[in-house]
């Protein structure tokens, strides 16, 4: 469930036919870019396998994004295009980094169509979460446990990524770059591809899945990892099968019932069945070393509730084990890794979410403000109208007379007018919620218009730009970027 | 001279209006801001030369009757009496019974009007008609598309003469487009027939023949009479009978929906007849959109926007940013801040808490079909609820926040949660 999920079968031929679509421009054009030219040449080597050669396409992209700078993204999308790339850079810049500190790679990969319609306008790894987009939570993590190279393996609307990260590169003081696969290689597959950067020196590496929020442990992982000296660790975790969600904040204007006032709390706590037992990797470890001896992929009885985290460190080592084909790690490498005892599992503490999906990702915000109530509390917001953990961007205006939280962000510029209640929401950048609305476990896209008394719940989530007239009532509508909603959605559906 | 004569019906009729109808006699349910009735009494006492108003049905007289009926007396300076039957009587029993009431001081002519009905009441028009060729039996009649027809009284005429040719309840089959409305004009000489179809009742009772049930499948008693199937059906085509069709507004009340629908006709009808009824816009005051009511013991918030077809009871409080829209509040309820009602019914004492939306799905008739009529409206179809007018009985609580959507609530119940499509017992 975690990181990519193409069927990687459907590709596997299709990587070894170097047919026009999945064959750069530069590749075949007369007179490539010469950056491009300088370094094709030197990598070429006619000893090379042709799954070598595949890798080296596979992988011109990265040396080409690094080896460009900022505004060359219209020489990567177009080729040859004029007013691309002209400068030759060399290559070995990138292949040398400063000895002693780590990278990772952190396996951003597809469409994101689980997280539509917000991924219909930007790369899922930009989606702001918390204010934050969902990829630079983990950057922001990895660099301050010491980690100075961010390998971004990618294959969909990179130029976007790329644009945005650069101007991250500087302000964290690290570098990130960008593999780009042309063909989906599943979840092992972008480790190979990234092999010479990987294996420069022996340090180990971290591997993560993009959607994945929790208290990353990045510096404890790296201990644990040096301490028992295989090859590889797995942050795991435990499986939650039932989440018990008490009532809402009872409202002044109803106190509570007097009598069997716990009986009545009980009843109203609403209890989810969060996790598919078969939905996740498990792992079967001993108690007190942590050495895994089984690690059984989506299994379809129960093996243990150790379950895999989506976060890996690894040695240089295991790179042996990955060819540059569509490749699995949970399925293909690391059952042989724990086989062989080179398999290690550190237990997370404090929560983790697959943020992937919208109902997911409400979920993972209420655990990330709880999160950063116990840690950092002055980013919270409060004051009158402010209920429980709510995160304001702020350039975010609130009107009077509302009630936002418990669980709610807001990002920049958006306006909230009075009077309006928000529980449990997200509400990206430059919104409009207009007065008197009320809004539960929704996400509210980019630039956003939300009528006055307008209802909104049950994980409905307006795509960019969506205009929803006055008085109306949306039920679980997953709503197109662009759209002017004029009538109510009584029941959850996909509005086109 | 003249006189008029209600048909309010009783208890065990306008079922259909429950749970609206078990805290007040239908006839007194509130409709664009006055009792169902006060509009026919209005409508009676601006014909000139009228008398008397008589009240006819079998409603135990309650405190609220009485106190209707002394009020409208001081407001129209008329007397307005009830007279209750000892049992159902049908639509033309009772008239037959206090027959010897209806005619004493001697009136020319007498109107007989159905409560249940919202209309424009062209009385005069249809006392010109009368005075102009006089016939014991003047009905008021107007057009339905051919499909809601048979839900009504269908009347053939002779378009030159007017005279009723024939006359079905009810058909199962088309007849006619012309229906009836329910507000008649009788001349003394119609008792006459009603009197014939009691004897001949009463004979039938004597030798013991069962006399079946009637449509509503209510037993008939022996002093029962049915207007349209004993009287119109059976004397149609005998030159006593006409029909005076007019374009005027006119609607069934028989659900609760369609005195949603009744309140924004009369509501509209006041810009002509009770401007001083419609709320407007002051400094200080809520937001208006179109025809509302308000009454002037209602305390509305002024950041409220109402409207349009509105109409708040007595005694109404209406928090700060509340929004409704065709709805009815009735006397006492309370909307706290920022409440959502639309196309819905709030009952007597009702609460609705901050932020809860109470929405309902109007069944109005077809906008582009001006013969279309509000439908004769069933709950259920197929054993589901069908989606209708949200109706909040008496004294009903809804917490904050929550959704009643499309739901009737029956009284004293206090909600915890949200509902969608039902019967809340």
């Amino acid at each position: 469930m975690l990181g990519r999920r193409r069927p990687c079968h459907v590709h596997a031929s299709r990587l070894a036919r170097p047919d026009s679509r999945h064959c750069r421009p530069e590749f075949r054009a007369s007179r490539p870019p010469s950056g491009v030219a300088y370094w094709f040449v030197a990598a070429w080597d006619p000893a090379l396998g042709k799954t070598e050669r595949t890798r080296q396409r596979q992988s011109w992209s990265v040396w080409q994004v690094k080896g460009a700078g900022p505004g060359t993204t219209a020489g990567v999308r177009g080729g040859s295009r004029p007013g691309g790339p002209q400068t030759p850079r060399s290559p070995g810049l990138i292949l040398q980094p400063p000895a002693g500190a780590m990278k990772a790679l952190i396996l951003v990969g597809g469409y994101g169509t689980r997280l539509r319609p917000l991924t219909l306008s930007i790369p899922k790894p930009l989606v702001d979460f918390c204010n934050k987009p969902i990829l630079l939570h983990q950057v922001e993590a990895l660099a301050a446990a010491g980690v100075d190279h961010v390998i971004l393996a990618v294959s969909y609307m990179s130029q976007v990524l790329e644009k945005e990260m650069k101007a991250q590169e500087q302000r964290l003081g690290i570098r990130i770059s960008m593999s780009h696969e042309e063909e989906p290689l599943g979840t092992a597959g972008p480790l190979a591809l990234a092999r010479d950067l990987l294996s420069e020196t022996a340090d180990p590496f971290f591997v993560l899945n993009s959607d994945v929020i929790c208290d990353f442990p990045f510096q404890a992982m790296v201990q644990f990892h040096r301490h028992h000296g295989q090859e590889g660790s797995i942050l795991v975790r435990d499986q939650v099968f039932l989440l018990i969600l008490p009532p809402p904040m009872p409202s002044l204007s109803q106190p509570p019932a007097l009598n069997c006032p716990l009986m009545l709390w009980v009843q109203s706590c609403r209890v989810t069945k969060v996790e598919e037992p078969s939905k996740y990797g498990v792992v079967v470890c001993e108690a007190d070393t942590g050495r895994i001896h089984r690690f059984v992929e989506k299994p379809q009885v129960f093996v243990s509730n150790k379950i895999n985290a989506g976060m890996y460190i690894l040695s240089p080592a295991v790179l042996r084990r990955i060819q540059l084909q569509p490749t699995s790690i949970e399925k293909e490498i690391f059952p042989v890794m724990a086989k062989e005892g080179q398999l290690y599992a550190m237990e997370l503490q404090g929560f983790w979410m697959d943020i992937g999906q919208p109902k997911d990702f409400l979920t993972g915000m209420c655990l990330f403000l709880q999160s950063l109530r116990q840690k950092q509390p002055e980013q919270l917001c409060s004051g009158p109208g402010i209920v429980g953990n709510v995160l304001v961007d702020p350039s975010a205006r609130i009107g009077q007379n509302c009630s936002i939280g418990p669980n709610v962000s807001l990002g920049p510029g958006v306006v909230v007018e009075d009077g309006v209640c928000i529980r449990r929401c997200t509400v990206l950048r430059d919104a409009h919620i207009r007065s008197h609305s009320w809004l539960e476990s929704c996400i509210v896209g980019w630039r956003c218009r939300v009528g006055q008394w307008v209802r909104m719940e049950n994980v409905t989530v307006l795509g960019e730009d969506v205009i929803v007239n006055d008085e109306l009532y949306l039920n679980g509508a997953s709503v197109l970027p662009h759209k002017s909603i004029g009538e109510s959605v009584p029941e959850p559906r996909i509005i086109m | 001279m003249l006189k008029a004569v209600i048909l309010i019906g009783g208890p065990q009729k306008g079922t259909r209006f429950r749970p609206l109808s078990f805290e007040v006699p239908k006839p007194l349910f509130p409709v664009a801001g006055v009792p169902m009735i006060q509009h026919h009494i209005e409508a009676c006492a601006q014909v000139p030369g009228m008398q008397e108003i008589l009240l006819i049905g079998f409603y135990q007289p309650d405190e609220a009757l009485t106190r209707f009926l002394e009020a409208a007396q001081q407001e129209f300076h008329l007397p307005v009496r009830y007279l209750q039957e000892f049992a159902p009587l049908g639509t033309g029993g009772g008239l037959y019974h206090f027959r010897d009431q209806i005619l004493a001081g001697g009136p020319e002519a007498f109107f007989v009007l159905n409560a249940d009905v919202c209309s424009d009441f062209p009385l005069s028009a249809m006392l010109d008609a009368h005075r102009h060729q006089p016939h014991p039996f003047l009905l008021l009649g107007t057009t339905a598309n051919r499909t809601q027809s048979l839900n009504y009284g269908c009347i053939v005429e002779n378009p030159q003469t007017h005279e009723v040719l024939h006359y079905v309840e009810k058909p199962s089959t088309f007849v006619s487009d012309v229906i009836n409305c329910g507000i008649y004009l009788f001349s003394p000489e119609a008792l006459k027939p009603l009197g014939d179809v009691f004897q001949r009742n009463q004979q039938d009772g004597q030798l013991c023949l069962p006399l079946g049930e009637d449509s509503s499948g209510l037993w008939r008693g022996a002093g029962t009479i049915r207007l349209e199937q004993d009287v119109f059906s059976a004397l149609a085509g005998q030159g006593q009978i006409y029909v005076y069709l007019t374009e005027g507004i006119w609607s069934q009340i028989k659900s609760a929906g369609s005195a949603l629908y009744a309140s924004r006709l009369y509501l509209g009808q006041y810009q002509l007849t009770h401007p001083e009824r419609l709320a407007k816009h002051t400094p200080g005051g809520p937001r208006i959109r179109g025809n509302v009511y308000i009454h002037p013991t209602a305390k509305v918030a002024p950041s409220a926007v109402l409207g349009p077809n509105v109409s708040i009871g007595e005694g109404v409080t209406v928090g700060e940013g509340v929004r409704l829209r065709e709805s009815i509040v009735l006397h006492g309820a309370t909307l706290q801040e920022h409440t959502c009602v639309l196309h819905s019914i709030v009952g007597w004492g009702s609460t609705v808490g901050r932020w809860a939306r109470v929405e309902g799905t109007p069944n109005d008739p077809n906008p582009n079909d001006p013969r279309a009529h509000m439908d004769s409206e069933s709950l259920f179809k197929d054993g589901k609820l069908l989606p209708a007018i949200t109706i909040l009985g008496c004294r009903v609580r809804i917490p904050a926040e929550v959704l009643i959507l499309n739901s009737i609530v029956l009284p004293h119940k206090e909600l915890s949660r949200s509902f969608t499509n039902q019967i809340i017992l």
